[in-house]
């Protein structure tokens, strides 16, 4: 209160500067904004462009839309496939991610228990592992434990490498939350259990969005575990498929161009179709707090 | 409550879904042992995808799918990945030492796998069969082979280096040959700048085409076998002889001089083609692989005009000019595990039918140059290109590919010392030092 | 937490068991076995011999190592002004009033982040290609076509070049990050912030930085951690060339594995990144809190 009183003494800036300030904020805004979809759509476009005509203009439009560009890449893979099982992978991973990050994260926000610091320093150690250099023990385990080569074989290290941030982000989401609340429930009678599943869950709704997308990303644009740990080619991943594009058609940039559009076709369009509600589940969180 | 039950409910199931597929799987990989019919693991880096691209692919895939119609009984489980995704793959199962039955090795890898037993040594099992042991044209057998054993059948040979060029282009500057000695390399290689056109296009991001299809050729031109032999044997031969720095300084020279594309060490070997089917470049440097990229893909005008040649000789140079580096650079090796029986019978039958005289006409007539010699083939529908590159192989006096032959160690210091040199940030003689140092190390280990 | 009801100690062990099961199998086994290899000369398959120390004897005394140390080191700054620095100022656009779309900016500028890096790595090898490059040609519409340059050929600023597409890619990301954690920040005195101009939001800047510090202390580490342990993209754009000059730590461990067969020096070496991570993440923990603290004294 003191402080606002304090601030509004100064409420005496005059109206072009504000204009000006307005401005550059927008300007900065909009160019970034532009800088982050201008690549995209650049890819889009290209995409239905022949070699020829993208080596002679590089920033043109297609003069004729080359839709075999597409007909030749949907021809050479198995998109449909390779989206199902990602499909697959990547939604039973997010679920347990964010369940055993609620828990865990409800966990440490608001119980003191015996080598509890232990236990978030032990998973924020998952941070500073560089997976690419443990490939060879990581596959040895697998395969010693007979767990390479199954459908579900992804999600064991989806979960367990995605599992760091998620508690973080939930458990220092949590501990804004007030404790009045909790108290209330026990009044109310309810378990420990029913208030932290019933209660503070909707109300953690926003941050365990916001770790279900970003989750969601990780593991479906994971490469490293889905090359090494899987042999069936049924079982393969969008990412496996890029990799594949890339080999295939790495000397006609358009025709490169359609096979990556074409895999970063399904995030694309379930980021779209979504966004307004992952936004505003984060930003509702961001009103209310 | 609902939304927590749900969630237990999802979890529960998801649960319940991995138990029933685990246990499936398991009972029908038992199943499959019990009966006893042969069952062979196979991993290759060809791709069905790429079936009358690839010369190599359509005949060793032709050899799988003849090889399945002919042994109904044998079944071949087959999995298929693209180069990068191969090396890495196969060399996080060989780590583990869980490799498939039957896997590609490059020539490169093979003193590792010998040493660490993960291949099998083929000698007795060829001996059985002299007429398909005899077939290989004489030495693609050598980089697969050590200390007299034979660890690899090898599958497509032929130079590493070619060089293959534009004559319209060179024409328009006043050569109605490829340059045929350095200084008119150099020549060319200002006019053509003059036009803004690169003399050759230059693509090593991958690291590694320095070595094989320009270090290989051009050491031999100024130093001749008998240096490579040398420091093979450890006696004597050193990266820093004149030699050696000779061929890095004429690389870097021409980097020097502009007459490579600027992008050099940050485009692949494709790029680097299409530069050239683009007019911005009159030649480009490569192996006998990129004829038929060549022959497929580039535009009329350029598909008409390319002719071949080879670099010219080094003044002084002790190498024979009429040589490339070459020989076979990857083979289909067997995993030491497997005991001689009706398993490895099947195994050098499928190998037979993937690599032998079949496939190799096959691959010949689409384009290719088999290890295994096709002896006549069916010329009739090889683009010219595609046929001189055949002859120019198999006339050209093959040298050591170093890549293949070098230890490891010392390859990779050499592909990264040679994008510093060539991007000039350091010298042919830093490079040379560097490289003889990485050497010594290797042999005080030896 | 006074009155509400706290769970018994085996319920305890039963909620936090299966998380801490599958992170252990498949993040420490790991781990704990590299360590094991990092004595031996391991050259892959079945033999290894035990060498003890000599493989971090190695490391202390590898140029190459060190040198993409200072290469991970050296995007962490980028990083952290790149993407936590960009981002908070984002963030605090974006909760302005003066700003328009927000939805739009929120929208897009988190998009890239969905992406893999391979196609993050590829659009970007493209943009910076001297023939068919986004930026030549952007240049040359503005009349700056000598400044055209084969921009992943360059030693020199090649470390900054491939630093620009991670933050790129990471900007949205860290910008809900910030978002999600300025919310915590009356509205009020953002607001008066605004309509004072520059007096009214140096005054606000004290109120927020303070109140903003636990969210910008978490984006910090994760982005110390990730650009410590950064690969994709750069495996993808240079590989780490030209020559060694964009090599980073991760990248030179899987190189030693995967290209050198020496699975036991390349298992030293991600035990070695892991520590020299860890440590760097502590100083700078350290510093962080110790700036806290001067700062409550100060105020």
């Amino acid at each position: 209160m003191e402080l606002r009183a304090e601030l509004a003494t100064e409420r005496e800036s005059p109206n072009l500067m504000r204009f000006g300030k307005k401005l550059v904020m927008n300007g900065i805004m909009l160019l970034f904004t532009a800088s982050c979809i201008f690549p995209l759509l650049w890819l889009g476009y290209s995409s239905l462009k022949t070699q020829a005509e993208f080596s002679n203009s590089i920033i043109s439009l297609p003069g004729k839309l080359h839709f075999e560009n597409y007909v030749e890449a949907i021809k050479l893979t198995n998109m449909p496939q390779l989206s199902l099982n990602s499909i697959r992978v990547t939604a039973i991973s997010v679920v347990l991610i964010v369940l055993i990050a609620f828990i865990t994260g409800y966990f440490v926000a608001r119980l003191q228990f015996k080598g509890k610091r232990l236990m978030v320093i032990y998973y924020l150690f998952g941070l500073l592992v560089p997976i690419h250099a443990l490939l060879v023990p990581v596959y040895l385990l697998f395969k010693e434990t007979g767990l390479a080569d199954h459908w579900y074989t992804l999600v064991i290290p989806y979960v367990a490498f995605n599992l760091s941030m998620p508690i973080l982000l939930v458990s220092s989401y949590v501990t804004g939350i007030p404790k009045e609340i909790e108290e209330a429930a026990a009044i109310d009678g309810l378990s420990f259990s029913r208030t932290m599943f019933m209660i503070i869950m909707p109300m953690a709704a926003p941050v365990l969005t916001t770790v279900a997308i970003l989750q969601f990303f990780a593991c479906w644009n994971e490469f490293s575990f889905a090359l090494v740990l899987l042999k069936d080619a049924s079982m393969r991943t969008v990412p496996l498929g890029m990799s594949y594009f890339k080999s295939q058609y790495s000397t006609n940039y358009p025709q490169l161009m359609a096979g990556m559009v074409l895999s970063m076709l399904p995030v694309t369009i379930m980021y779209f179709a979504f966004s307004s509600r992952i936004i505003a589940g984060v930003m509702a969180g961001a009103v209310k707090g | 409550m609902k939304k927590w039950q749900a969630v237990l409910g999802v979890s529960v199931t998801c649960a319940m879904l991995m138990n029933g597929c685990s246990n499936k799987a398991a009972t029908s990989n038992s199943s499959k042992s019990a009966d006893g019919a042969v069952s062979i693991k196979l991993m290759h880096r060809y791709q069905t995808s790429n079936i009358g691209k690839s010369p190599e692919d359509t005949a060793v895939l032709d050899g799988v799918e003849r090889f399945k119609k002919d042994h109904p009984e044998v079944e071949i489980v087959e999995e298929q990945l693209q180069n990068e995704d191969y090396s890495i793959k196969a060399q996080a199962l060989a780590a583990a030492d869980d490799m498939p039955d039957v896997f590609i090795v490059p020539g490169s890898w093979m003193t590792n796998f010998v040493a660490n037993g993960i291949v099998l040594p083929l000698n007795e099992e060829l001996d059985k069969r002299p007429e398909w042991r005899d077939g290989y044209r004489p030495g693609t057998l050598d980089a697969g082979t050590r200390d007299g054993s034979v660890y690899g059948i090898p599958i497509a040979a032929g130079p590493t280096h070619l060089i293959y060029y534009n004559a319209d282009l060179f024409a328009d500057i006043g050569y109605d040959h490829f340059p045929k000695d350095w200084n008119e390399v150099m020549d060319a290689g200002s006019k053509l700048a003059a036009k803004g056109i690169n003399l050759f296009s230059y693509g090593d991001k991958g690291k590694g085409y320095a070595l094989s299809s320009w270090i290989s050729a051009l050491t031999d031109r100024y130093n001749g076998p008998a240096w490579t032999e040398s420091i093979l044997a450890g006696n004597g031969a050193a990266f820093t002889d004149a030699g050696f720095i000779q061929a890095i300084s004429t690389m870097s020279d021409l980097s020097k001089a502009g007459y490579l594309n600027k992008d050099m060490n940050s485009v692949d070997g494709d790029t680097m083609v299409s530069y050239y089917f683009e007019g911005r470049s009159a030649a480009f440097v490569s192996g006998i692989w990129s004829a038929m990229n060549v022959v497929n893909n580039a535009p009329d005008n350029v598909k008409n005009a390319t002719k071949l040649a080879v670099f010219p000789a080094a003044p002084g140079g002790k190498g024979n000019p009429l040589a490339s580096s070459g020989g076979a650079g990857v083979y289909y090796s067997i995993n030491a595990k497997i005991k001689p029986g009706p398993k490895l019978d099947a195994i050098m039958t499928l190998l037979e039918y993937m690599t032998g005289s079949q496939s190799a006409k096959l691959m010949a007539e689409v384009g290719g140059f088999p290890a295994f010699d096709p002896g006549q083939f069916d010329s009739a529908k090889l683009h010219p290109i595609a046929l001189a590159a055949y002859e120019a192989s198999a006339a050209a006096d093959a040298t050591k590919i170093f890549d293949l032959w070098f230890d490891a160690s010392i390859v990779e210091v050499i592909n990264t010392e040679i994008q510093s040199v060539m991007s000039g940030a350091r010298t042919p003689e830093q490079m040379a030092e560097a490289v003889q140092q990485a050497y010594k190390t290797f042999l005080s280990k030896r | 937490m006074g009155k509400a009801l706290r769970p018994t100690r085996w319920l305890t062990l039963l909620y936090l068991l299966p998380g801490l099961a599958v992170y252990s199998f498949v993040v420490l086994v790991p781990i704990l076995s590299a360590f094991r290899y990092s004595f031996y000369s391991w050259t892959g398959g079945p033999r290894r011999s035990f060498i003890g120390l000599d493989n971090y004897v190695e490391i202390m005394r590898d140029h190459v190592f060190w040198h993409s140390f200072l290469n991970n080191g050296l995007m962490t700054v980028y990083g952290l002004i790149g993407q936590v620095g960009l981002a908070f100022l984002f963030a605090l656009f974006l909760l302005s009033r003066a700003v328009r779309f927000k939805a739009l900016h929120r929208t897009i500028s988190f998009f890239p982040s969905t992406l893999a890096p391979i196609i993050i790595a590829f659009l970007w090898t493209l943009i910076y290609n001297y023939n068919y490059g986004l930026l030549n040609e952007g240049l040359k519409l503005l009349g700056l076509e000598r400044l055209a340059q084969s921009w992943l050929d360059l030693s020199g600023p090649i470390v900054l070049l491939v630093s620009i597409p991670l933050s790129w890619q990471n900007i949205g990301f860290y910008t809900l990050l910030m978002l999600a954690g300025l919310s915590a920040i009356n509205k009020e005195v953002l607001e008066v912030a605004e309509l004072d101009g520059a007096t009214g939001f140096r005054k606000a800047w004290y109120v927020i930085i303070p109140l903003a510090k636990p969210t910008l202390m978490v984006a910090s580490l994760l982005c110390i951690a990730n650009n410590m342990r950064g690969f994709e993209h750069i495996y993808a754009m240079t590989g780490g060339g030209p020559g060694n000059a964009s090599s980073v730590m991760a990248l030179y461990a899987y190189d030693t594995s995967f290209l050198r067969f020496r699975y036991g020096y390349g298992s030293a070496l991600a035990i070695a990144i892991m520590a020299l991570t860890l440590l760097i993440i502590l100083l700078s923990a350290f510093a962080l809190q110790r700036k806290r603290s001067t700062d409550g004294g100060v105020s």
